[in-house]
């Protein structure tokens, strides 16, 4: 016989789920499939076909895409009562990231098929799809921003600092960073590419401000890095 | 009682005298200088900083000596 399951309370504070009926909860719990996600483990992978809809009951999944040259994007982090997988589901697209789950988490999933026919059933979930779309754009427009070619400059300056935060020693000829870090493990802090890193870190040495041996890098010029870092106005100017 | 004030040393690192007299950010923040926060403020001299910011040297030490003093 079957044990009791979860309970319609489990939707009440979910994005796609405020606020509909009681019935209406029951309708979408029982249709659904509820799934424990331990640490680690995928909800889907990049490129799956697009057939299924999740909502995240508890933890935390990070949506992350593979790059070309290998390494990883992080688009954003599910926290519990998130949409996800929904939008690549609905448009009948691959799955465009890995939905990870970083600590132990609950979801609760249904096939696309399924959806659509709740979203006939009870229209506000649709409702409440689109706004929950229109937050994700507006995040990414923001970031999208922060990403134009201007401000590359800024997020390695400001990885630098942090890792300067961090661990920095000073020396006779500045601060030294006292790790090994690769230009590639810069790009995947600062979600650019091995060649951005490498011509930034590379005009910075031609300017003195920086130097890198063997991994580790010296930052001749504090000031000067956070300078670019913060966005700093040049001096004297009032 | 009086107390003898030590003497401001140049190569005294920022964060150092930020620590000892948080009353100093007072006089960073008015002079347009970062330091207070700043990941780089353990590892700059105040001499350093002056010369960064193109403020001559003494001046910074007279305001900073003054906001000691005034505890």
């Amino acid at each position: 016989m079957s044990t009791p399951g979860p309970d319609i309370s489990i939707l009440r504070r979910t994005e796609l789920f405020a606020a509909l009926s009681d019935a209406a909860l029951k309708d979408v719990l029982q249709n659904g499939r509820t799934r424990r996600l331990p640490k680690g483990t995928a909800a889907f992978r990049q490129g799956d076909p697009g057939a299924t809809c999740h909502s995240l009951i508890h933890g935390r999944v990070k949506i992350a895409q593979t790059r070309p040259d290998g390494g990883q994007l992080v688009l954003r982090y599910i926290g519990p009562g998130e949409m996800f997988g929904t939008v690549a589901a609905m448009m009948g697209q691959p799955f465009p990231a890995d939905a990870v789950a970083v600590v132990d988490s609950v979801e609760i999933y249904w096939s696309v098929e399924t959806m659509r026919e709740l979203m006939r059933r009870h229209p506000d979930i649709a409702i409440h799809a689109t706004s929950a779309v229109g937050e994700r754009v507006r995040d990414l427009q923001g970031r999208l921003g922060e990403m134009s070619a201007a401000r590359v400059e800024q997020r390695i300056a400001r990885a630098l600092v942090r890792l300067v935060r961090q661990a920095g020693r000073r020396t006779e000829d500045g601060v030294e960073i006292d790790f090994p870090i690769t230009r590639q493990e810069l790009a995947e802090m600062t979600g650019t590419t091995l060649h951005t890193v490498s011509r930034t870190l590379s005009a910075w040495e031609d300017e003195g401000l920086v130097e890198s041996h063997r991994r580790r890098i010296l930052v001749r010029r504090p000031h000067g890095l956070v300078a670019i870092a913060e966005d700093l106005p040049a001096p004297g100017k009032d | 009682m009086t107390f003898a004030l030590p003497s401001l040393e140049p190569l005294m690192p920022v964060a150092d005298l930020l620590a000892r007299w948080p009353q100093t950010s007072a006089v960073f923040v008015r002079r347009r200088m970062a330091c207070p926060g700043c990941s780089m403020a353990a590892f700059m001299s105040l001499a350093e900083a002056a010369a960064e910011y193109r403020i001559p040297l003494p001046d910074l030490l007279a305001d900073l000596s003054a906001a000691i003093a005034e505890g």
